[in-house]
């Protein structure tokens, strides 16, 4: 299996999912500052979308021109089923890892 | 509507070409979204932000790395080209890492420029060119009114008047506010807040949220509806130690209680920073008297609309409430202006000539290290030819070179930008009270951009020259031999020589500048503030009084606290007085010696003041002759005045003033006899002239409603202040002394930015000369390197060791000399820039021009002995053999 997940990583492949037809770098951005509530640049969602690309989780085509943006064409995203397999992946392993486990030892007993 | 060119030109310039297209288009969305959604200003600041990430570099990596091995054999161009780059920064590194000296001069001279540039540039953009912290902030503009045959352009309006402009079309909203103070009682004693009473439309207009509860809405400045109020984040802080249940608490302000309903957030800065409180403005159910001006007016442009048609179709307005209501303002015009130009008016020209200082600055650092570098260039002749030889290209070499430079550079960017912090923290320190807007500034995205350019540019600025030069230089050299290069060397001596006369052209424009600027900070401080601040320390005292029973009582209770103060230990004096030195309290009266003839009307306007106690003796003005006003000058008593000596020797030059009379200009029965004479004082700033007072008892004058109490003390005035406090909670315990000064520091606010810019200038002259000498220094050693042989034939044809020294020396003083005449040249023309800011000193002050023209030449003759007395000491035999 591939290395695991990063935050950012699987933040990405979410938004991908939740965008689908129309994941693209400016959606993803937006999508991205809004689930993580931080600023996020347009360089860092298409290195995060480059290395997904690399390791087969994500892959992408460009669509044709569009005048609002200046004529320029929108490069696409999906996630492949490795992609989502990985994704599932993540999450069980994250409710494995909290399985049993309230809030107290987190934060101490108040 | 368009993306900014230059952060667009940026980033697609460091984005890879493969995804250039697409990055393009997606910024190109984001930003019309933004722009749609928060203005264009900041989705501006959003796509410039995009630039600084190191996710930019990292994308740039990802391309370059994942093309190399799928490469079919030898290298792409590009690839070949970014190898090639590599190698030569590498180069670069090693190379300079050789002689430690050169770089880190090239470095700290450029670093101390660029640095210079970069503080300044970050002043004027967080002052002058940033947009302001509201919703469409380029929208927002004040009205004013304004009285031409007063002089007033900016002056505040009527209640009325407001309600009128209200109806003009271009306006989308238009806001008024008005200042207020507000006492609070709290555990320790009274103290008093300052805020703004404003309409309920302001706050929505601003488009600032409030941190905590909400802000004062239309519906709080209903009439009948609650009394509330909104506080500033620091008072919150302050005061209620940032409480989470602040909101639906009750405060006490004066006479009044109101509820508290919210805290705007921190730096929340309208109309400045050190507003308290905010509360609805209401006026009573009869309304506002057209003649009662008191408030600022600010408004938001519709779409579409301009500061022109504002004025345009507000000046109509005007003229129609002038016709119906001539007898409230007689003669009615309007004024509207941009809120962020309104905001930094006074700001402004300072800044810009503050900027091109120090652009100035920067051009002489360059020359400087330009000089440096072809000098460099000169000593490694034979590693370039030797290159050459070995098939470099020339545009190899030069490229070579100028990475080298870019590279120096790059780093006096650095270390400018670490000098930059730096003196922004001297800035926030010392600039308190003296920018508009200096909480806003920092050192953002903006500011880093220019610097970076700025690093380039002068790296490609100082190595051009040097690299094209050096390229040519080694060809002719390996192509012909050693002989060849007399050709290139003659070239460069041309240039190295044109750059020390321009060095010391700059220089001597500086140093003339410093020299002004000094010059009227000396004489200003020189100047007599015609009263003795040592020692005194003052505070206000608002009371409100209009039946004789008040105002018996005020006079009671300020007679009584100065009597309590005067027997605290080490008080010499103290009294009271309506116009402190140094503030803006005061007023005017038009009035006239008694038995003059002539139109009343005409009748000179005099500045006014009154007094109460033993105030001359306090703030330390001389009674010249006559006698102090006393308990004697009472309401009922005849009226008197102490008049100044200016005023004195203007109504009866040459008599004597003492029992002259005075009259009102407006009211012949109103007469008042002269009691005294007092010293002139300077009664706004240093920089004016005293202008004529007269100082009648508060007695007879019960309208002065503000009092400073004024006391001199022997010791420390400031550890007098818990003193007076508790004298005066004695006698009121809700009366709270506002605005306590130690009257020293009235004046140093006034020669504050003086002192700075005299400083500031002082910095950069030094510097200036200090490279001016290192400029000189090194062309002259370079010189007598190079023409040991012909000062060995010299010398063996029998030049004693005086004639070389005169020799050296005299190249170097005629370089400086061409350069200082062009410089004196040039200052006559660039000194016009601080006119303004100059006090008791012509901008062509024939002194200051040929003390700097002297002095630089003394300074080229200093650093040309040092290399002279070397060349004197040339031994004829061996320079000859050597060579």
């Amino acid at each position: 299996m591939a290395s695991p997940l990063g935050t950012l990583q699987q933040l990405a492949l979410l938004a991908t999912v939740r965008l689908g037809e129309s994941a693209y770098g400016a959606t993803i951005q937006s999508e991205l500052e809004r689930v993580s509530g931080r600023q996020v640049s347009i360089a860092t969602v298409y290195v995060t979308m480059e290395r997904l690309e690399a390791q087969g989780l994500a892959r992408s085509w460009l669509g044709d021109p569009t005048p609002a943006r200046g004529g320029k064409a929108r490069r696409y995203y999906a996630v492949t089923p490795r992609g989502a397999t990985a994704l599932l992946n993540a999450r069980q392993e994250l409710q494995r890892a909290w399985a049993g486990l309230d809030t107290d030892p987190v934060f101490g007993s108040r | 509507m368009h993306p900014p060119r230059l952060a667009r030109l940026l980033l697609l310039s460091f984005v890879p070409s493969e995804r250039r297209a697409e990055i393009d288009g997606d910024l190109h969305e984001g930003f019309l979204v933004r722009a749609e959604r928060d203005g264009v200003r900041s989705a501006s600041w959003w796509y410039r932000r995009q630039l600084f990430t190191v996710d930019v570099l990292r994308l740039s990596a990802l391309h370059a790395s994942s093309q190399m091995p799928a490469g079919p054999g030898p290298f792409s161009h590009r690839q070949e080209r970014g190898a090639m780059l590599l190698h030569d920064v590498r180069h670069a590194f090693r190379s300079l890492a050789r002689n430690r000296l050169y770089p880190l001069a090239v470095v700290s001279i450029l670093g101390i420029g660029i640095g210079a540039v970069t503080a300044v540039f970050t002043l004027v953009n967080g002052v002058l060119l940033k947009p302001l912290p509201y919703r469409d902030a380029d929208r927002l503009v004040m009205a004013f009114r304004t009285v031409p045959r007063f002089g007033f352009t900016r002056s505040t309006v009527s209640y009325p008047d407001y309600v009128d402009w209200r109806q003009v079309s271009v306006f989308e909203t238009l806001a008024a506010y008005t200042s207020a103070e507000g006492t609070y009682h709290g555990a320790d004693g009274a103290e008093t807040w300052r805020g703004y009473r404003v309409t309920g439309n302001l706050f929505p207009m601003l488009g600032v949220a409030p941190l905590v509860g909400r802000a004062i809405s239309d519906a709080d400045a209903e009439p009948g509806a609650a009394a509330v109020v909104a506080l500033s984040h620091s008072l919150w802080q302050s005061r209620f130690g940032g409480r989470a249940d602040i909101t639906g608490q009750s405060v006490r302000l004066g006479d009044a209680t109101a509820t508290i309903i919210g805290v705007m957030p921190p730096g929340f800065a309208f109309p400045t920073l050190e507003a308290d409180f905010w509360a609805p403005l209401r006026v009573g159910a009869g309304g506002a008297p057209r003649d009662m001006n008191f408030l600022s007016v600010l408004g938001r442009l519709a779409p579409g609309a301009t500061v022109e048609t504002a004025q345009r179709e507000l000046a109509a307005v005007a003229a129609r409430i002038d016709r119906e209501a001539p007898e409230a303002n007689e003669g009615y015009g309007v004024f509207v202006e941009a809120r962020r130009a309104f905001m930094v008016r006074d700001a402004r020209t300072g800044l810009i000539a503050f900027q091109l200082t120090v652009i100035l600055v920067l051009a002489l650092a360059c020359g400087c290290v330009a000089n440096l570098m072809l000098t460099r260039a000169a000593s490694r002749r034979r590693e370039l030819a030797v290159r050459t030889a070995l098939g470099a290209t020339r545009g190899r070499l030069l490229r070579q070179l100028l990475t080298e430079s870019v590279l120096l550079s790059a780093g006096g960017g650095l270390a400018g930008v670490a000098l930059a912090y730096g003196l922004h923290r001297l800035v926030l320190h010392f600039g308190a009270g003296q920018l508009p807007r200096l909480h806003e500034i920092s050192i953002d995205g903006t500011v880093l951009l220019l610097t970076a350019g700025t690093a380039i540019v002068c790296g490609l600025i100082c190595g051009l020259a040097p690299a094209l030069h050096a390229g040519s230089e080694a060809l002719a050299q390996s192509a012909r031999g050693e002989a060849g290069s007399h050709r290139g060397r003659g070239a460069r001596h041309r240039l190295q020589d044109g750059l020390i006369v321009l060095q010391f052209a700059l220089t001597a424009v500086l140093l003339i500048g410093t020299g002004l600027v000094g010059a009227s900070f000396l004489r200003l401080t020189a100047v007599e503030p015609g009263f003795d601040p040592a020692g005194v320390v003052a505070g206000r005292l608002s009371i409100s009084a209009s039946t004789p029973d008040a105002l018996a009582a005020r006079e009671r209770l300020l007679t009584a606290l100065a009597a309590r103060v005067v027997a605290l230990p080490g008080v010499v004096a103290s009294g009271a007085t309506y116009s402190l030195p140094f503030t803006n309290f005061g007023f005017s009266s038009q009035m006239l010696p008694e038995g003059t003839v002539g139109d009343v009307d005409e009748s000179p306007t005099i500045q006014g003041s009154t007094v109460l106690g033993d105030y001359f003796a306090a703030i330390g003005v001389p009674l010249l002759s006559g006698r102090n006003l006393g308990p004697e000058d009472r309401s009922d008593a005849p009226r008197v005045m102490i008049v100044s000596r200016s005023l004195a020797d203007r109504f009866w030059p040459g008599r004597d003033p003492l029992g002259q009379r005075v009259r009102d200009g407006n009211d012949a029965d109103d007469v008042a006899t002269v009691v005294g004479v007092v010293a002139d004082v300077h009664q706004r700033s240093l920089a004016e002239p005293p202008a004529p007072m007269f100082y009648v008892p508060l007695s007879q004058a019960p309208w002065s409603n503000q009092m400073h109490l004024v006391v001199r003390t022997t010791g420390d005035p400031a550890a007098l202040v818990p003193l007076i406090r508790r004298e005066l909670r004695a006698i009121d315990p809700a009366l709270p002394l506002k605005d306590v000064t130690v009257a020293s520091q009235l004046i140093e606010r006034t020669v504050a930015a003086p002192r700075f810019r005299a400083l500031a200038f002082l910095v950069l002259g030094v510097f200036a000369v200090i490279l001016a000498l290192a400029g000189v220094y090194g062309i002259v050693s370079l010189g007598v390197t190079e023409r040991r042989r012909e000062i060995g034939v010299r010398m063996a044809l029998g030049a004693g060791s005086r004639g070389v020294i005169a020799l050296i020396v005299r190249r170097g003083v005629m370089l400086a000399l061409v350069g200082v005449v062009v410089g004196l040249a040039g200052a006559v023309a660039a000194t016009r820039v601080l006119a303004s800011f100059l006090f008791g000193v012509a901008p062509h002050d024939a002194v200051i021009y040929l003390g700097v023209a002297i002095a630089l030449l003394f300074v080229a003759a200093t650093a040309s002995l040092l290399p002279a007395r070397r060349a004197a000491q040339i031994d004829p035999l061996i320079s000859l053999r050597d060579a």
